[in-house]
């Protein structure tokens, strides 16, 4: 359903929400999108592909996912899942994610296929012996008998339980080869029941913060890669700039998936006229034409960076103040103020050092190495574009500021 | 530098959020005078002193008990500074569950410290309302 009036913008427009299921289908404006590209390899390739996937923050990575899941449901047994929902972002390891990665694969498994009793008593003396381990370490935790309700219990508390997270890291990180095998043992089994291959899609990891990154990636490259499925991991954006990483990407991955922003201006800073009338469409294919100005659904383009949901925000908060006014319809001026809370967002804090970068970046649109650049990336007051070759580029909100 | 009275576009959006999912931040030192505002206006305005109250979330989550014109208006944030960024950042998530508008009192200092500490709980917000400037003037002109 299209916005009719503003209060339908308030629900319509709403920064949070991937795009996902009917309103997927709804919303989404086709894009330049690596995702199609990839979902040929993914679902033709002999090898179990794993992949980096890169945005910015609020770019529509997760949207992107989501199509993905839905091009390739036919082909692959897909298990997506997000991080956040499963494992506590601040303390984090490699095992916890190997683990999840195998409840998840495991409860997916079972719903389509039942594994032989070859694998299954197999999986069930491995988590007995978990627990075994665990109660010579003095944890005793609840009792449950099998691998599924083994696997349930604990990844129910890996998230919010501390205690759970440091005896099962204990426990399985010097055994983490048979965790391996048995998460291979259920991929191999299902793949020929199913008669398709798996491919887990690991959203949010982008995240996690740079140290904790480089660390998973850097240090357990090898490990993230074990399973014998096809994985997509979400990095985040300037762990990249890391010689470190980019040796490891070459080294245990296939690649990365990288979902640029949408370019609103070139990098001599004239307007990108296609870049303008995607951000358009998205904007129109919610809402009545009706409801916005033409000077004022441009102004908001201008100023959206190319990432989606600053776009989104910004027309929702404008719409705000238009029916605040009493209005029916958005002006400029109410995009103006909407934008001028953007400039506020960064002008709190903005230190004189980042101002220096800032106004480098401007000037070279180049990188400049070092931790400050990619916090400002981090923080998208600096922003990645590319078409074929990357530049950089200031949040147009934060032009005003530094001149 | 504000211009508009930001307080009126923010009642509005209370209304608009009205049994919906919707994280707002209000830049004041006058808690009190915000819990007035809304409370003449119509909201069951359900106050959160996180000074005085221990889990935000665990508060949270009774959302489904509240009637639907329920505004949470969270104060006093600093009080439970650092843990609190990390923990909210964390399950921020969660602000999308709740169908109530949450409304977090801060002050400038305050904000400064959840956009460089808590920067996804930061980025799930709808809007972040300036009330300090005239601060009296608004909040007398709109009760």
């Amino acid at each position: 359903m299209k916005a009719k009036s503003l209060s339908d913008v308030y629900d319509i427009f709403d920064p949070q929400e991937a795009l996902a299921g009917e309103k997927l289908k709804e919303y989404y404006v086709r894009r330049e999108s690596p995702i199609d590209r990839h979902a040929n390899a993914l679902r033709s390739s002999r090898r179990p592909l794993k992949y980096l996937f890169v945005g910015s923050r609020g770019n529509g990575k997760s949207t992107e996912l989501n199509r993905l899941s839905g091009l390739l449901k036919d082909d692959l047994l897909i298990v997506p899942f997000s991080i956040r929902d499963k494992l506590n972002l601040y303390d984090i390891e490699y095992s916890d994610i190997l683990l999840i990665i195998a409840a998840e694969i495991h409860e997916n498994v079972s719903e389509n296929v039942k594994l032989s009793s070859e694998l299954s008593g197999y999986l069930d003396s491995w988590s007995e012996k978990i627990l075994e381990n665990e109660k010579c370490l003095g944890f005793s935790g609840e009792v449950k008998t099998g691998f599924s309700a083994f696997v349930l219990n604990l990844t129910g508390k890996m998230k919010t339980e501390a205690t759970t997270r440091q005896v099962t890291r204990k426990v399985i990180q010097p055994q983490l080869s048979d965790l391996v095998y048995a998460v291979n043992k259920i991929i191999t089994e299902a793949e020929e029941k199913l008669d398709k291959n798996i491919l887990v899609i690991i959203d949010d990891l982008d995240k996690v913060n740079l140290e904790k990154g480089e660390e998973l990636f850097y240090k357990h490259g090898a490990e993230l890669t074990s399973p014998i499925c096809r994985i997509i991991y979400t990095i985040p954006q300037p762990l990249l700039f890391s010689n470190k990483i980019r040796q490891i990407v070459l080294q245990y991955f296939d690649g990365r998936i990288d979902l640029g922003n949408i370019i609103i201006y070139n990098r001599h800073g004239e307007l990108d006229l296609e870049g303008c009338d995607l951000m358009k469409r998205v904007a129109l294919k919610r809402m009545d034409e009706s409801l916005i100005s033409n000077d004022a659904l441009d102004l908001a383009i201008k100023y959206s960076a190319g990432v989606m949901t600053e776009f989104i925000r910004i027309i929702r908060s404008a719409g705000n103040i238009a029916d605040t006014d009493g209005r029916r319809s958005i002006d400029v001026s109410d995009v103006e103020q909407s934008i001028a809370d953007t400039k506020n967002d960064y002008i709190r804090i903005l230190n004189p050092e980042d101002i220096e970068i800032l106004k480098g970046v401007t000037k070279t649109k180049g990188k400049v190495d070092g931790d400050k650049f990619q916090d400002l990336l981090f923080s998208l007051a600096i922003l990645e574009y590319s078409n074929g070759e990357a530049w950089y580029d200031i949040h147009p909100a934060i032009k005003g500021i530094i001149e | 530098m504000i211009s508009i009275p930001q307080s009126k576009e923010l009642l509005n959006e209370l209304k608009l959020a009205k049994s919906k999912n919707s994280l707002i931040f209000a830049i004041t030192n006058d808690c009190a005078g915000l819990s007035q505002l809304l409370s003449s206006n119509n909201f069951c305005m359900l106050l959160v002193d996180l000074k005085r109250d221990g889990n935000l979330l665990e508060t949270l989550v009774e959302w489904e008990r509240t009637p639907e014109n329920a505004v949470y208006l969270v104060c006093g944030i600093a009080s439970q500074f650092p843990q609190v960024l990390g923990h909210l950042n964390l399950h921020r998530d969660l602000f999308y569950q709740i169908k109530r508008p949450v409304l977090v009192a801060v002050s400038e200092h305050e904000i400064r410290e959840i956009q460089k500490h808590a920067p996804d709980l930061y980025r799930y917000r709808s809007r972040t309302y300036n009330l300090k400037t005239k601060e009296k003037a608004e909040l007398n002109q709109f009760s």
